[in-house]
């Protein structure tokens, strides 16, 4: 693992404000100015097509529908960083690695949201000492099986018990087996943390680094995925998947794959599993199991909150063991 | 990317943010149900946003920001990222987007994929039907009351729906329509219904249409069609605030 460091970080961020004239601002500044004299011939543009007007739509109604969930989860993240010791959650957390992932898959029952607010905050556990097979599962169950995403699963699939049983477990099961998979492996070097502002000039000061950090850095990687998601959600025909429908295997792998692509929010995904109602109930499951735990824009954030190396391994993996549980259990239950 | 720019870039997605949660342009894109999360985050934003600018100004006057950090000869070592991440800069398009070409909601060609049916099963016992005459329904109502309701309590009853046009089965023919949303855009899918009597409309234009349903025996969802509306009066209207249902 490597966190550079954050000392080395500021000095080089106040050798360059001082001494170089400041780009970017004068950059916003005319990017601004364009949109805003261009606006007339922009908005004719939009008009004059309506896919170019649907994408807008998916894709800036992708970034507002986050925008509380991101909020609340650098927010979080930075209280983490700031408020607590770094040994407090090593200590509240069993000593023994194999034993606290089950704790942390559990523990992601206490956050409400979306996989947006999720990612910043592994992050910060991760930084905060905590292990990072330990911080990945609570990063995969917290989307997942979180209070809010369980009830409107039960409203989606008309309080279907089996539905949201099924769902809750295959979920804590793909998160505590990457955890223990995780532990096995051994691959924490592939991570690479990028550094925060370093510390010392007050907890607030602290506190308003950490949380606009990860702001941008977050809400930069998760725009990036809401791009490919929209590109998918106007120009990929819904016709070419329903015809996929028939074969349970490939029915699972064509909604799994699905989920991936389409990168809707954890809280809203229950109900477009729902409305494929042509799809087998395994098939619809595996879309609710992966969509939380590995998709455009959550790989997106991965690359930017633990980098490239890690994601490239972590979220393919995730989507195997997604995939196996959510047969395995929907198997079971459905 | 400077520290003021970022705060800068913060400032702007929580402005635009909250005025599209005020003037009612977010609901082109979200439920009603988002708002309030929406002021608060903007709110959080321009805290995070102003609160940074304030402090780096009182600092760089006062100069305790460089007690600490002498710049060191080997500092711009060309980590020029760190100094925020340059990613951050996509934060701000769909917010720009949003404030300078304000996205229209989803209308004629984002229903043509949908079937339009909602894909409701039989369901026993519904309250009874309001009163009004003619009596305001959300086309999902209508539609969930015309296929699913084994009273068949829409029988005789004079209903008003607004929707918009959108292209029908048969060249030529519009069927009206409104999108709904679980969640957001992303996720949004068509609810229609048949309307008979009616003159040829231009995509996307806004109607308000009182008529009677024509009845139909249940089916499985499997069999299920369009139900059809016979009109008596149609006019054309402003698109509603919240163009979704």
């Amino acid at each position: 693992m490597i966190i550079e460091d954050p000392r080395q970080d500021v000095t080089s961020e106040h050798y360059q404000e001082s001494s170089r004239a400041d780009w970017s601002l004068i950059g916003l500044s005319l990017v601004m100015l364009a949109l805003i004299l261009l606006r007339p011939r922009l908005t004719a543009l939009v008009e004059g097509s309506d896919a170019l007007a649907a994408w807008l739509t998916v894709f800036v109604s992708i970034g507002l529908q986050s925008l509380p969930f991101l909020a609340l989860g650098v927010v979080l993240s930075a209280a983490i960083a700031v408020l607590v010791p770094a040994d407090a959650l090593a200590r509240w957390l069993p000593r023994r690695p194999a034993a606290a992932v089950p704790v942390a898959g559990l523990s992601g029952v206490l956050l409400p949201g979306c996989e947006c607010g999720a990612v910043p905050i592994a992050g910060s556990l991760v930084s905060r000492g905590v292990r990072p097979a330990v911080s990945l599962t609570f990063l995969l169950a917290a989307p997942a099986i979180n209070p809010v995403v369980l009830v409107s699963t039960a409203v989606a699939f008309a309080g279907s018990v089996e539905m949201v049983g099924a769902r809750f477990t295959a979920s804590l099961l793909t998160a505590v087996v990457m955890g223990w998979i995780w532990l096995a492996l051994g691959r924490d070097h592939l991570i690479s943390m990028p550094s925060r502002p370093a510390s010392g000039r007050g907890r607030l000061t602290d506190f308003v680094a950490a949380a606009r950090h990860d702001l941008l850095h977050a809400g930069g990687f998760l725009v990036l995925g809401a791009m490919v998601a929209a590109t998918v959600n106007v120009f990929v025909p819904r016709s070419v998947l329903d015809t996929l429908a028939g074969n349970l295997l490939v029915s699972v792998l064509v909604m799994a794959v699905f989920a991936v692509v389409i990168a809707v929010c954890s809280e809203a995904d229950a109900f477009i599993a729902a409305s494929m109602s042509q799809f087998p109930p395994t098939a619809q499951l595996a879309f609710m199991v992966v969509g939380p735990a590995v998709d455009v824009k959550l790989f997106a954030m991965q690359v930017g909150t633990f980098g490239r190396r890690f994601a490239l391994v972590f979220a393919p993996l995730t989507f195997v063991v997604a995939v196996v549980s959510a047969i395995g259990v929907g198997t079971v239950l459905l | 990317m400077k520290r003021f720019t970022q705060n800068g870039l913060i400032l702007v997605v929580g402005v635009i943010a909250a005025l599209a949660a005020i003037n009612g342009v977010y609901l082109n894109f979200v439920k009603p149900s988002l708002q309030v999360p929406l002021l608060v985050a903007s709110g959080t934003l321009l805290l995070l946003g102003g609160y940074g600018l304030w402090a780096d100004r009182r600092s760089s006057v006062s100069g305790e920001d460089d007690q600490d950090h002498e710049p060191s000869p080997d500092a711009g070592h060309g980590h020029d990222h760190e100094r925020g991440p340059r990613i951050g800069w996509l934060l701000v398009v769909p917010f720009l987007l949003l404030g300078v070409v304000v996205p229209p909601p989803l209308g004629a060609y984002s229903a043509a994929e949908d079937s339009g049916l909602i894909g409701i099963t039989t369901i026993e016992g519904l309250p009874p039907l309001g009163d009004g005459d003619p009596l305001d329904l959300t086309l999902a109502e209508f539609q969930g009351r015309a296929l699913a309701d084994p009273e068949m309590s829409l029988t005789g009853r004079r209903v008003r729906l607004t929707g918009f046009a959108a292209a029908g089965r048969i060249p030529g023919e519009w069927v009206l329509t409104r999108m709904s949303l679980n969640c957001c855009a992303a996720d949004g899918f068509a609810v229609k219904v048949a309307v008979e009597g009616v003159p040829p409309l231009a995509e996307d234009e806004w109607v308000q249409v009182v008529g009677t349903w024509r009845p139909a025996p249940l089916v499985g969802v499997e069999e299920q069609e369009l139900p059809v509306l016979e009109v008596e009066d149609l006019i054309r209207v402003e698109a509603p605030e919240n163009p979704y249902e």
